[in-house]
């Protein structure tokens, strides 16, 4: 038996942070489409809302999407003071229902926004596309919604980080081209994979792959998306490898 | 009396610990939340944060006489704080009721769906917010209060060695700490150019005094030297909250500590009295000459000698110099200067006073990068002969070390992910 709801609870207003990761800020989209939308972001995320607002837009434009610069991570005091005040106007202007999706961002972030929107209500996504809605306050039973994974497409995915596919070559409007590699969006998991198959053991070749997966994954993120290198590496490489890359050796013999 | 309550995080229990050094409280109210579910990973991440709070990591097969009590450190009973365990299958079962006033809710542990639950339950519970504080501790230590935005700088921070325990599960024996003051004094040296290709400093007798103490006796043309200078050069950065020389790791059970010791070549047995032939009788038997009939399987050959060696050092006392020694060739990896920054990142670097560098310089010091904070870490190399370079080169930072006297490596320069630091779009 499905856990998931068909009733979607409705929040006028819901508050997220723009993170790494891709998928599940498009799944909280997907999953509450007849909301408002208030995405913070920090000048070290910058450079992803340009390419997130220009999708949001064009996919969901009779939605109201606003993205608000915070101060940088390096200064969390900051940070509160700024949710701090620009809820209070929020709050103040239309005080409709609201909710926090806490699965974004620091705990300094999302904790301060759920305390100053006075929502109640969070929504997270642990993976898949499943969101869990909860009001902690009331201590209601968790609700699950379950967003149907084909209302996503590769492209869109990629799109909504400025990159594109071909097939074969990944490139984005920055001009970094990835040769020869696979990327797959699994619509049942919600799940965007990343696969370079390697075939020369010159170290250089393996360098290469590591630094582009590596380059991947802080326009991806970890949360939905998988990063996978095929083939030989030199010890060099494999020392540079962050822990979320996946390394197999041959087909079939994982590391 | 301040009551401390904290989600434990069992996937690494460093923001637990972090949270209870920074708050420094009479009580603390650990929440294990479905413990009971625990993967091994997770029960060994709790075993080792009660070791911490017990402030000895001494395993338990680990022979009293051995340790060094230098590796300890004040257990939380004796900082003042009793920690109480809550096991929970939700946060809501967790009687924050029974706590009355002082109470400081830290969310610097555990998963934000969990803390804004607790959050929730605070607040139901207690509706006046005087009563408690709802705090978010940083990776510098200091610690943001959410409602109001007052930042507070914390009462202790961990140490290297707390915080490689605690990540890692592994013994870390660090040297002598960098100071900022020696820094300042010497960080711009003068410089001699007078053998080509390799950048040396002037007055090296006075370089000296200021490096160490009068035993040490520093050869110039050897790296030791650049180890001292750059501890002390780097905890002058205003982004690095310590600096430490020499970080050697050690592994975290008896027996490969014993042969981690003594697998190394440096090692004399006569400085610590091992018998060259072994110490225990040789299991195997003797030919009709008497010589030790030969084992064909290396492996039980090896089980032996560890097991001997072990014996040796279990049954035997040590003055505290041999102690000393045994234990600085007890490591598994090593590096020369280590520092930790205000947001919680490492740096790890080695020194080479040489006019080449070699790529095994560069796989060390990544190595124990990846052993000890593979998300959080810059690895650099401090050298004599190269320029500076501004992107890592292969994952590793290029330092001349005239250079250390200007902050190389700031936070700003720094994002919370290594691969920023080994950027494709960077090259």
């Amino acid at each position: 038996m499905s856990r998931c709801s068909v009733v979607v609870p409705r929040f006028q207003h819901v508050y997220a942070t723009v993170s790494d990761s891709a998928i599940p800020l498009l799944v909280l989209v997907e999953g509450f489409s007849s909301s408002s939308f208030t995405f913070w972001y920090t000048p070290e995320k910058s450079n992803k809302v340009k390419y997130l607002s220009r999708y949001f837009e064009s996919k969901f434009p009779s939605t109201q999407f606003g993205f608000v610069e915070l101060p940088s991570m390096n200064n969390p005091a900051a940070q509160v003071l700024a949710i701090r005040e620009h809820l209070s106007i929020l709050n103040r202007e239309d005080p409709s229902p609201s909710a926090v999706f806490v699965s974004a961002g620091t705990s300094t972030m999302a904790l301060s926004m759920w305390f100053h929107a006075r929502s109640n209500s969070w929504i997270s996504l642990r993976k898949g596309l499943e969101l869990t809605i909860w009001n902690p306050t009331e201590g209601t039973q968790r609700t699950s919604i379950c967003v149907d994974g084909t209302t996503l497409t590769l492209q869109q995915i990629l799109y909504s980080r400025g990159w594109i596919y071909n097939g074969k070559s990944l490139q984005n409007e920055g001009g970094i081209i990835g040769q020869d590699i696979t990327v797959t969006y699994d619509a049942e998991q919600g799940v965007l994979s990343f696969l370079k198959n390697i075939k020369s053991s010159k170290s250089r070749v393996g360098e290469r792959a590591v630094s582009f997966m590596s380059a991947l994954l802080d326009e991806f993120g970890l949360n939905g998306a998988t990063y996978e290198i095929r083939g030989p590496l030199s010890n060099r490489a494999l020392n540079l490898m962050n822990p979320a890359i996946a390394h197999t050796e041959r087909e079939g013999e994982e590391e | 009396m301040k009551k401390l309550i904290t989600i434990f995080n069992p996937n690494d229990p460093t923001p637990t610990a972090m949270s209870i050094r920074t708050h420094n409280p009479s009580e603390v109210h650990v929440l294990l939340v479905k413990d009971k579910a625990y993967s091994n990973s997770q029960k060994n991440a709790l075993g080792r944060f009660k070791s911490w709070t017990s402030g000895s990591i001494r395993p338990d097969d680990f022979p009293k006489h051995m340790w060094l009590p230098r590796m300890d450190w004040n257990s939380l009973v004796e900082m003042g704080t009793q920690v109480i365990y809550h096991h929970l299958d939700e946060i809501s079962s967790f009687d924050v009721a029974t706590l009355g006033p002082h109470i400081v809710v830290d969310f610097f542990s555990g998963s934000k769906e969990m803390n804004v639950g607790l959050m929730a339950h605070v607040q139901v519970t207690y509706p006046s917010n005087n009563i408690y504080e709802l705090v978010v501790t940083q990776l510098s230590g200091a610690f943001v209060n959410i409602v109001s935005g007052i930042k507070k700088e914390p009462d202790y921070i961990l140490s290297i060695r707390e915080r490689v325990w605690l990540s890692s599960g592994k013994i870390a024996l660090a040297g002598e700490k960098g100071s900022a003051e020696v820094g300042e004094r010497i960080k711009n040296w003068e410089l001699s150019f007078a053998k080509p290709g390799k950048i040396m400093p002037q007055n090296t007798e006075q370089l000296s005094e200021h490096l160490g103490s009068p035993e040490d006796d520093f050869d110039f043309e050897e790296g030791y030297w650049l180890e001292h200078f750059a501890t002390h050069v780097m905890a002058t950065w205003p982004d690095v909250l310590e600096t430490r020389r020499q970080l050697h790791l050690m592994p975290a059970t008896w027996s490969e500590f014993v042969a981690a010791a003594m697998s190394k070549d440096d090692l004399s047995y006569d400085a610590i009295g091992y018998p060259p032939r072994g110490y225990s009788e040789w299991p195997y038997g003797h030919d009709e000459n008497g010589d030790r009939i030969k084992v064909q399987d290396y492996q039980k050959w090896r089980d032996w000698i560890n097991d001997d060696q072990m014996l040796f050092f279990s049954n035997n006392t040590f003055t505290q110099e041999q102690l000393e020694y045994v234990w600085s060739f007890a490591f598994i990896n090593d590096v020369d200067v280590v520092a930790i920054m205000k947001n919680g990142f490492w740096i790890f670097t080695e020194c080479k006073h040489r006019t080449s560098l070699n790529p095994e310089t560069s796989q060390r010091v990544l190595a124990i990068a990846s052993s000890v904070a593979p998300r959080s870490s810059i690895c650099a190399v401090v050298q004599s002969h190269k320029h500076t370079m501004t992107h890592p080169k292969q994952g590793v930072y290029v330092i001349m070390w005239p250079d250390l006297k200007n902050s190389l490596i700031s936070i700003d320069s720094s994002d919370p992910i290594k691969i920023e630091l080994y950027n494709h779009r960077g090259k």
